[in-house]
This record gives C-alpha cells, sequence and structure tokens, in this order.
C-alpha cells in the first residue's frame, strides 16, 4: 500500500520492509507547452550528507556530471529514461546497505538548467512528484505530490532520505530556492567554480 | 503587490474570493490587441463556448464573467463563486489580430482589483516577450481554493494556437484519422460561429472576397486539389521563396513573378489562421521581407525590384536563404509549407543536400519550384536522396507557369505535399 505524503510529512521506508535495500527514486513533473522562453531542461541531483548537513567531498554530489557514487550506492540513470517505471522524468537508484556509514542524509533536487537566460522557474512546472520504489518488485513505497507551494524559485529540494535509530527514514520537504543548482551547492557545501 | 512572472500563490491571502474581483488588462504597443477570458474545465479544455467571453460574447450565461473594453484596456469582473462546478479556471489571455508581436509592446500589465484597491499586479514590458502573437497573461484556477498564476507565456501562433490549446485536440486527432467532411458546402457563417474548429472557420472564398476578390477565381482550382488530397482541414505556414537572381530578370519583367505571388496567397490565406505568406527573397544572399497577405501582395514584387536584385547580389546562392528559413522555423510547432521558386542554375549540390537532411528532423516541407528550364541540378534528385528523417522535399518544374491551368498548377504544388504531413505526424514530430 503506498502512502501519500503532504508537504513535511515523514514515514519510515525500511520499517515492515524486512531486507529492503535497493530502492528507486522516481521523479517527475510537467512542463507547459507554451513557445515563450523556449524548452525546458530540468535536472535531478542527490546530495549525500554528513550530520552537519553537508558534502565531505565533491564525490558525495551525484548529478548528470557524476552519475554514481564512488561507494556504487547511489546511482543516477542520466537524462534519457526509457520508459522503465511509468511517469518518472529522472531516477535514481539507491542501495540502502551500501551507503557510507558516515552519510546520514540523502537530499533528492531538481534544478532548472540555464533557468536566468531562458526566464524560466518553477511557476511553469506543474504536477510535480518524487516517488520511491523497491527496485526488486517494483512496488511503490511512498509518493509526495509536491502541489504548488513554490514558483518564481528555480531549484528545489523535493524529498530526503535520512537514518533515525538505524532506519532510513522519507521526508517529504518540497522547499524551493532561488538561484538554481548553484545556490543548492553552497546550501549543501559543493565548491562549484 | 507586484508579482514576477510565473508565480503562484493562493489567491484568498490577498482578497476576498467570495466578492467580485476585476482583473484589469491593459496593453500600449502598435498592433491590433483582442482580450478573452476562458472560462476551462478540469482538464484545462473550453468544454463549454458560452464560457469564452471576448469582443464577441461579453459575457457568460450567468453573468459571472463579464467583459467592458475601453481603448487598450479590457476589464473582466469576475464572481468566482457563482461558477458552475465544471468551470476550475478562467484564463486571461491577448492576441494580436493581424501584424505585429508581443515583443514590440510597451507594456502589458495585469491587476487585481477588489473594491477599486489594486491587490496584485504583474508588470510586463515587451522585453519579457519574443514573436508571440497570442498570451495567457493570468490564470485563476481552482486547486485547494482559488489561486493565481502569472503565466505570461504564449504562443507563436496567434489565437489559432490558444483554441488548440484549450481544445482542439479532438479536431487534431480527427485530422489525422479520418477522412475531412468537405466543409465548403457549409454555408461560411456557420462555420464562423463554431469556434472550436480552429482556423477553418470561415471559407477560402469567403476571405479571398473580402480581402483579395481578385484572386476569387483560384478558390474552385484550389479546393479541388485540397479536397482530393484531404487538405481542406490541414493547418500550416506557409512559406514563400522567390529567386532573385540576374537570369531572372525577364519573369519578373513581364510580370510572372508577381504572378506566382498572386497564386501562392490563397495557399496562404487557406492553410495558415493568420492568412499571411511568410516571404523570402533571395540572390547571393538573401533577405526576409514583410509578410505577405491580403492586404499587400500587389506589391510583393516592388515595382523597383531591379534595386532588390543588386542589393542581393546577382547569382543565385540557396545555401544561405534555406539556413536562415530552418533558423525561423526551429522551433515552430506547426508544419510549415514553404514554396521555393527558382529559375535553375543550382551549384551547391552537396551544402544542399546535406543542409535538407539536416533539416528532415523538422516540420518543414521543401517544396521546389523550377521556372527556368533547365540545370536544377540537385533538386530534381530530391526524391531518391537518402539519410533523411523524413521525406522532406519535392521538386516540380513549373517551366509552363503561363499556360499551365490553375488546377494543375495547385496539383503539382501539392503532389507530396499530403504524404509528408502523413508522416510527420505518424513519427510524433507536430502535437
Amino acid at each position: 500500500m503506498p502512502v501519500n505524503l503532504t508537504k513535511g510529512q515523514k514515514v519510515s521506508i525500511t520499517k515492515g520492509n524486512p531486507g529492503l535495500s535497493k530502492v528507486v527514486i522516481g521523479l517527475g513533473w510537467d512542463v507547459n507547452q507554451f513557445d515563450t522562453g523556449g524548452s525546458f531542461d530540468l535536472d535531478t541531483a542527490a546530495f549525500l550528507l554528513t550530520d552537519s548537513g553537508k558534502v565531505s567531498t565533491s564525490e558525495d554530489f551525484v548529478f548528470f556530471g557524476n552519475l554514481v557514487h564512488p561507494s556504487g550506492s547511489v546511482q543516477h540513470m542520466g537524462d534519457n529514461l526509457t520508459g522503465a517505471g511509468e511517469g518518472d522524468d529522472e531516477q535514481i537508484k539507491i542501495n540502502l546497505s551500501q551507503i557510507p556509514e558516515h552519510i546520514s542524509k540523502i537530499a533528492f533536487t531538481v534544478t532548472i538548467y540555464e533557468a536566468e537566460t531562458r526566464h524560466q522557474n518553477f511557476g511553469q512546472v506543474n504536477n510535480s512528484f518524487i516517488r520511491v520504489y523497491n527496485e526488486e518488485t517494483g512496488e511503490e513505497i511512498l509518493r509526495y505530490d509536491l502541489g504548488e507551494d513554490f514558483s518564481i524559485e528555480t531549484a528545489a529540494v523535493f524529498g530526503e532520505l535520512y537514518k533515525h535509530n538505524g532506519e532510513w527514514k522519507f521526508n517529504a520537504i518540497g522547499s524551493g530556492y532561488q538561484g538554481g543548482l548553484a545556490a543548492l551547492c553552497a546550501n549543501f557545501g559543493v565548491d562549484v567554480e | 503587490m507586484n508579482l514576477q512572472k510565473g508565480q503562484r500563490d493562493k489567491l484568498e491571502k490577498y482578497c476576498n474570493v467570495a466578492q467580485e474581483i476585476e482583473v484589469v488588462m491593459d496593453i500600449s504597443g502598435e498592433a491590433v490587441y483582442d482580450f478573452s477570458c476562458f472560462g476551462l474545465d478540469a482538464q484545462g479544455k473550453l468544454s463549454d463556448d458560452a464560457y469564452m467571453v471576448f469582443y464577441n460574447q461579453i459575457q457568460t450565461p450567468g453573468g459571472e464573467v463579464r467583459y467592458q473594453r475601453n481603448g487598450n484596456q479590457a476589464c473582466f469582473s469576475i464572481n468566482l463563486t457563482k461558477l458552475p462546478e465544471r468551470i476550475q479556471k478562467l484564463a486571461f489571455t491577448v492576441t494580436i489580430d493581424g501584424k505585429g508581436y508581443m515583443e514590440a509592446v510597451g507594456f502589458h500589465t495585469i491587476t487585481l482589483r477588489q473594491n477599486q484597491q489594486e491587490f496584485l499586479g504583474l508588470y510586463l514590458k515587451g522585453t519579457d516577450f519574443q514573436k508571440e502573437t497570442a498570451v495567457i497573461s493570468m490564470e485563476i484556477y481552482k486547486k485547494d481554493g482559488w489561486r493565481f498564476s502569472a503565466v505570461a507565456s504564449g504562443f507563436y501562433g496567434g489565437l489559432g494556437d490558444l483554441l488548440r490549446y484549450y481544445g482542439g485536440e479532438e479536431v487534431q486527432t480527427e485530422e489525422s484519422l479520418t477522412p475531412i467532411q468537405p466543409a465548403v458546402t457549409q454555408s461560411s457563417a456557420q462555420q464562423a460561429e463554431s469556434v472550436q474548429t480552429s482556423g477553418k472557420k470561415v471559407s477560402l472564398e469567403k476571405k479571398l472576397e473580402k480581402g483579395a476578390p481578385k484572386l476569387v477565381s483560384l478558390v474552385k482550382p484550389l479546393q479541388v486539389e485540397l479536397e482530393k488530397r484531404n487538405l481542406l482541414d490541414c493547418i500550416a505556414r506557409v512559406a514563400l521563396v522567390l529567386d532573385i537572381s540576374g537570369s531572372m530578370s525577364g519573369r519578373y519583367k513581364n510580370g510572372t513573378v508577381q504572378e506566382i505571388v498572386n497564386k501562392t496567397l490563397p495557399l496562404a490565406v487557406q492553410f495558415d489562421d493568420d492568412g499571411e505568406l511568410d516571404f523570402w527573397y533571395y540572390g547571393t544572399t538573401c533577405r526576409r521581407m514583410p509578410s505577405v497577405n491580403m492586404e499587400n501582395y500587389e506589391s510583393a514584387v516592388p515595382e523597383d525590384w531591379k534595386k532588390l536584385m543588386h542589393s542581393l547580389g546577382g547569382s543565385n546562392n540557396e545555401v544561405l536563404v534555406i539556413r536562415d528559413i530552418m533558423q525561423e522555423y526551429k522551433k515552430s510547432k506547426q508544419p510549415v509549407y514553404v514554396l521555393f521558386i527558382t529559375d535553375g542554375g543550382v551549384s551547391q549540390a552537396g551544402a544542399i543536400k546535406k543542409l535538407l537532411k539536416e533539416a528532415s528532423t523538422s516540420p518543414v516541407f521543401w517544396q521546389f519550384v523550377g521556372v527556368g528550364g533547365s540545370n536544377y541540378g540537385v533538386l530534381e534528385k530530391l526524391d531518391t536522396m537518402e539519410g533523411r528523417y523524413v521525406d522532406n522535399a519535392n521538386f516540380c518544374a513549373l517551366d509552363d507557369f503561363k499556360k499551365v491551368s490553375n488546377q494543375e498548377l495547385y496539383s503539382r504544388l501539392l503532389n507530396e505535399f499530403p504524404q509528408w504531413m502523413k508522416e510527420i505526424r505518424q513519427k510524433g514530430m507536430i502535437g
């Protein structure tokens, strides 16, 4: 039975799912079909964070330019998906048992590429969601539809996986930021040139 | 509060949604602007024509939306709580009637007022836009209560694009799947009333009668060819490219080129909802000209065409103009039919082939027409050229332009176009 979360809600994904290790994070959205502003390019990323809320090396930032974390625990499936997992625009695979001990949180983000030059923001993006499903069975564990609580932002944290008393839990964040990917990187301690 | 483009929020934070709200739209610029409010269902479609409010229908059946116009200002008075349940969204739009683009407006503002007090305002300038001719300025919609969205985005294809966006999908499918009913027999007044049948609401005959009566004799022969090819409901932009290299001089002098324009214009009036021919001259270089329409078509070939010929250089360079046209329609959501008139002497075979291959993924069809009798080079071999995503070009000779009947003329010009339309639909290259 998938759980539908609302903003700010937290739920354990490992409790009641003994042996669950491989999950897929699916993220999706619709963009408007206008001529104005040209085409949209939305990018997902995962930030592997320590207790301080920061990454410890730049490799903890998994995105289109660094698709696999050295531990093998987080794998970004890239921009082009071939219909596996209906409705997801991008996917990130997680192997919970391989996540290094010092990582206590993984944040999943969506940013609009070249938002400023193309005059784009999340106001032109609809029906955003993030969902978590069991990679082996395909069973959906939870889903969070983001609604319309942010609009003029160009970057957003859709949700977080975090460790709590030995369990992995999911937090439906749904917060937007202005300043695109650079702002998120700064927030999470990733050095960008 | 001043809004940014794209901003969304709950309306109840700013006003009393149970009371009347005024949506006031202003615009400054040289063009003719129309304001409309579309009342849309949960799928975002205009399922009930009675909920499109504009100059021709100034209020909804229950008066929930009322329109008033004063110069370049429109005021929509809305009562959200009185709207029927099926109306879930009001979209406030501005469209340009005839010439002009949104990038040329001085300003465009949308303010929301209650009891004469402005509580939200979106202030836009020409620089916020590009070549749009239809813009959704603001939406007010129901999603856990009433919300607004400062959309400020739109389409290059005018009201036709907007209508398709709000309900033309059925029309598209019909067009691609079932044979078209001959629309000619229907009275044009009836057709004009039905907003949802997109661009073909007024018959070609009616349009030409009103706008270019000298061309009315072309209607019948064209219509026969359109009907044969199931093209009566086809929507496409039409572009005309004219060779103005030195060897064409005779044809400019004896009026053949102007004749070509005259006979091409009805295609644009038929296929394109703005009824305009996008227009290029090319010689050694090329120049995009103001679009040709029913008002100005008789001066498409200027009296001092020689001056133009000199300024564009005496030889013919197809590559530059093809590239320019490709650039223009790169983002076109509508199919584009390009009529490319040349008298031959085509030399850059390799470069042209390469360009046409590259262009074959865009919804642009290239109809090359030879009017000079010989040396059409690569153009004659287009049909067999390989390595293209779709067969996007055809060549026909019209060396006998002066003698050929109008029906035969349109038959040659439209020969491969329907096949291409079918193929790009099958490949999902257009909506």
